[in-house]
């Protein structure tokens, strides 16, 4: 999604003027308490956003975080009652909306380690029973709570010794909104939040970068519920008076149907789906008690007719015009930024004896490949033969059974593909692993994200410097996809969009831009014509030249040949031969039961 | 008649159009291969005459029939199977259950002894499938799999088979066996229409060929045709010798 670099605080000024001035048109206090609702919701669907609808983990447990929120704001407050007036007014509102945050970012964390394991719908089952949870014990545990009863006489927000007013607390909230906004804004359009989006599409790919997934969701988990937490700390002091009936698991729903029927994973969605889902029952008040099948029905349209949410499907049409007109000028890049794209630190990779079998099938039986530095060492051998599996085997998928795989005269340790990756061996995928509507560009951004170490508050808050080197990378991102084929007018547009031989190419500028000692190419050839071919073989050829080690298993033997230093031949997971190309390619074994009698490889 | 006819074939993804009026045919018992850069519009082209995109402009006749607005499980059913890019098996599926579902339309008509016959074929022309039969798809290597799709669109015994790639992944003696394979075929009838990179297999397997270029047909012939005239080959599609 290109709009997060782009069109980016235009709207958003003109949304905070717009809500600025509103209460000033509005009589009465009553559409002045309904717009504050609007921006507390705001809040927490905005929470939300960023965990379900960037990073794709749908929780169905925010408004039990707004509740952890809401509670120990009530409680931090109330607990001010005997300070002397002029001291408490300083502390008040911050002290409460400080606690909320903290409590719900911890509750949040303390969660998301067992729900993080699992995915899709057993995530939102897991959020689901934490909800529940919640509210019962909000409902049961009377002695603190207040049971169904709640907690009343919150005292109103106080700016000094000044009492906030129902529009004075309208502006409060508008400031803090505006503040989320920000926030979200920021974060997704770092590195950070790249990585985020990128983790809704395919963990795997991430992975492979060195980054570990887990983390990353787990501080978007953190995040999304501390957001939960303020709107919860607002609520309380907007309300004064709370009790669990404000956070069943139907609130959940509720803040789940505002991000999905505004657009998810759209900066403005989840404030307009709030908007409509707040203020439409109140157009309806008649008709009151039909509020529930009025949102079922608004489910229903919106999933049906509107897949993006409102907002997602007015970008859509916008980017679909601007696809239209002509492309972006490319500009032509400063050249010292981009010398140093292949320049490389390779490792010797050394495969001792390593075995692995699943089940009855032994897929590697006793294999030992010694790859020197600034060299490709190519794997042939027919279908079947144990090629991919010795792969997931160095790049830390799956454990070997015996022997072990030695880095730079260190044995790899590590038990995990960004593990693995971090060491700096960085694999690329036979079927190749794309990320839905990732840009091109942003594909490769993944990979230095990965090399770089992901650090989320020098993302959020790090200095012009930092900037710079986020600039930075896009350059040698531009400067990496150009050398592999991949024109500039393909660069910014949805990897998804691109053939399969394109989107092979994109997978490898990912795993060169992550930094790798040993690059592990699996097929780096498969569905190239030939032109694309040779490139491939002179970009292979030019890493080499840089230092890079590179493990090749590839079918096209043409291919191979061209670039190889040593060929090892792989068969019922066996090394049946290894040596020079020339000797290979002429060996009776390898003829017979790899290459075919006919010439295949003139 | 041609088995298939397109005609003025134009289609592309929502607001981004691939293909620009594509002319050609395919007569019955005949090969024609897709050639040309990644890009070019091959496996769109694949993907709509199998019905999974369909076209803005232009028509496409099977046998005569129109079948550009026809769902694709309508093509299906005519005969029309695709072998698509990226295998596109049942993973957690064992390997006989992905060729079930390949003769979908032979078992819902309790037709269970073709569908043996069919097997019988296939394990003929692969025989690790038969050792793998009982195993999940996705555990096979990327080859293996490759070969369950192929087979997977042949036990559906269609009249056109569209293959996406077919060497993708696959060891160069299996290619060539592979090839041979369609070679057979088309001499029982089948028409085959390929999308495929390694030119010189394609060539040599099919009776012609056309070249796609940024949408467009740039070049068409027949394989003789093309292969004899080194410099047109080169300038669409770099030397064809890998």
């Amino acid at each position: 999604m290109i709009l997060h670099s782009q069109a980016r605080f235009a709207p958003l000024v003109f949304l905070a003027a717009v809500l600025a001035v509103a209460p000033l048109l509005l009589e009465g206090t009553y559409y002045t308490h309904l717009a504050t609702s609007v921006l507390i919701y705001s809040i927490a669907a905005i929470g939300l956003n960023i965990i379900a609808g960037y990073a794709g983990q749908l929780s169905l447990a925010q408004a039990a975080f707004m509740a952890i929120g809401a509670y120990s704001a009530a409680f931090a407050s109330k607990s001010l009652d005997g300070v002397p007036l002029w001291l408490r007014g300083g502390l008040q509102p911050w002290l409460g909306m400080g606690v909320g945050i903290i409590l719900a970012a911890l509750a949040g964390g303390v969660l998301a380690i067992p729900v993080l394991r699992v995915r899709g719908p057993y995530l939102a089952m897991m959020t689901l029973a934490f909800a529940w949870i919640v509210w019962k014990i909000l409902l049961e545990w009377v002695s603190v709570t207040g049971g169904d009863l709640g907690i009343s006489s919150i005292p109103k927000a106080q700016f000094g010794s000044i009492e906030l007013d129902e529009r004075g607390y309208y502006f409060l909230a508008l400031a803090l909104f505006v503040a989320v906004l920000f926030f979200q804004n920021r974060l997704i359009s770092s590195q950070f939040g790249l990585v985020i989006r990128a983790v809704k599409y395919g963990e795997l790919a991430v992975a492979s970068a060195g980054i570990d997934v887990r983390r990353v969701k787990f501080a978007t988990f953190v995040i999304s519920s501390a957001v939960a937490g303020l709107a919860g700390a607002l609520f309380a002091h907007q309300q004064s008076y709370i009790n669990p009936d404000s956070f069943q698991v139907f609130d959940s729903v509720f803040i789940l149907l505002a991000v999905l029927l505004g657009g998810a994973g759209t900066m403005l969605g989840p404030v307009v789906g709030t908007t409509v889902l707040v203020v439409l029952p109140e157009m309806l008040h008649e008709f009151a008690k039909y509020r529930l099948i009025v949102y079922g029905g608004i489910l229903l349209f919106a999933l049906y007719f509107l897949p993006r949410g409102l907002v997602g499907e007015m970008l859509q049409r916008a980017i679909g015009r601007r696809e239209r007109g002509p492309g972006k000028p490319y500009v032509a890049l400063k050249s010292e930024t981009t010398q140093n794209v292949f320049e490389v630190r390779g490792g010797s990779l050394y495969i001792e004896h390593v075995s692995r079998s699943f089940g009855k099938l032994l897929a590697l039986n006793d294999v030992s490949l010694r790859v020197e530095r600034g060299t490709i060492h190519a794997v042939i051998g027919p279908n079947g033969a144990g090629k991919t599996t010795l792969i997931n085997v160095i790049a830390g998928v799956y454990p070997s059974d015996g022997g072990r795989v030695v880095l730079d005269g260190a044995q790899m340790m590590s038990k995990s593909l960004d593990g693995a990756a971090r060491l700096g061996i960085i694999r690329t995928f036979q079927n190749v692993k794309t990320l839905g509507d990732l840009s091109v560009i942003e594909h490769v951004l993944i990979g230095f994200a990965g090399k770089e170490g992901l650090r989320l508050g020098r993302s959020l808050f790090g200095s012009r410097r930092r900037g710079n080197e986020w600039l930075r990378q896009w350059d040698k991102s531009r400067e990496l996809l150009s050398s592999l084929g991949i024109p500039h007018h393909l660069q910014e547009a949805p990897a998804n969009d691109l053939s399969q031989g394109h989107r092979r190419l994109i997978e490898i500028a990912r795993a060169i831009a992550a930094g790798p000692r040993v690059l592990l190419l699996d097929e780096p050839a498969a569905g190239l014509v030939a032109d694309e071919v040779r490139n491939m073989a002179s970009l292979l050829r030019k890493l080499r030249e840089g230092g890079m080690t590179i493990v090749l298993v590839e079918h096209n033997m043409e291919f191979v040949r061209s670039v190889a230093d040593i060929i090892a031949v792989l068969d019922h997971g066996e090394v049946v031969a290894c040596g020079l190309p020339k000797d290979i390619v002429t060996d009776e074994r390898v003829i017979a039961s790899y290459l075919g009698p006919s010439d295949a490889t003139s | 008649m041609p088995l298939l006819e397109v005609e003025s074939l134009a289609t592309g993804y929502g607001e981004r159009d691939v293909l620009f009026g594509v002319s050609f045919a395919v007569e019955t018992g005949d090969g024609i291969a897709i050639l040309g850069v990644n890009g070019a519009g091959k496996t769109t082209t694949l993907r709509c005459l199998a019905g999974l995109i369909h076209p803005t402009h232009g028509r496409v006749l099977l046998s005569g029939q129109d079948i550009s607005r026809m769902p694709a499980h309508e093509i299906a059913r005519l005969g029309v199977a695709l072998v698509p890019e990226g295998r596109q098996l049942f993973p957690k599926h064992t390997v006989r259950e992905n060729l079930e579902m390949g003769a979908y339309q032979h078992l819902r008509n309790r037709k269970t002894a073709l569908f043996r016959q069919s097997l019988v074929e296939v394990f003929d022309i692969f025989p690790l499938i038969a050792a793998r039969l009982d195993q999940p798809a996705g555990q096979l290597s990327g080859g293996e799999q490759q070969m369950v799709a192929i087979a997977r669109a042949l036990v559906s015994r269609p009249r056109l088979l569209l293959l996406d790639e077919p060497s993708f992944g696959l060891a160069p003696k299996l290619v060539a066996e592979v090839f041979e394979v369609f070679s057979r075929l088309k001499k029982t009838g089948l028409s085959i229409l390929m999308a495929e990179q390694m030119t010189r297999s394609a060539l040599k397997c099919c009776e012609g060929a056309i070249v796609l270029q940024r949408g467009g047909i740039v070049l068409s012939g027949t394989s003789a045709e093309l292969t004899s005239d080194r410099r047109i080959m080169d300038a669409y599609l770099g030397n064809p010798n890998y």
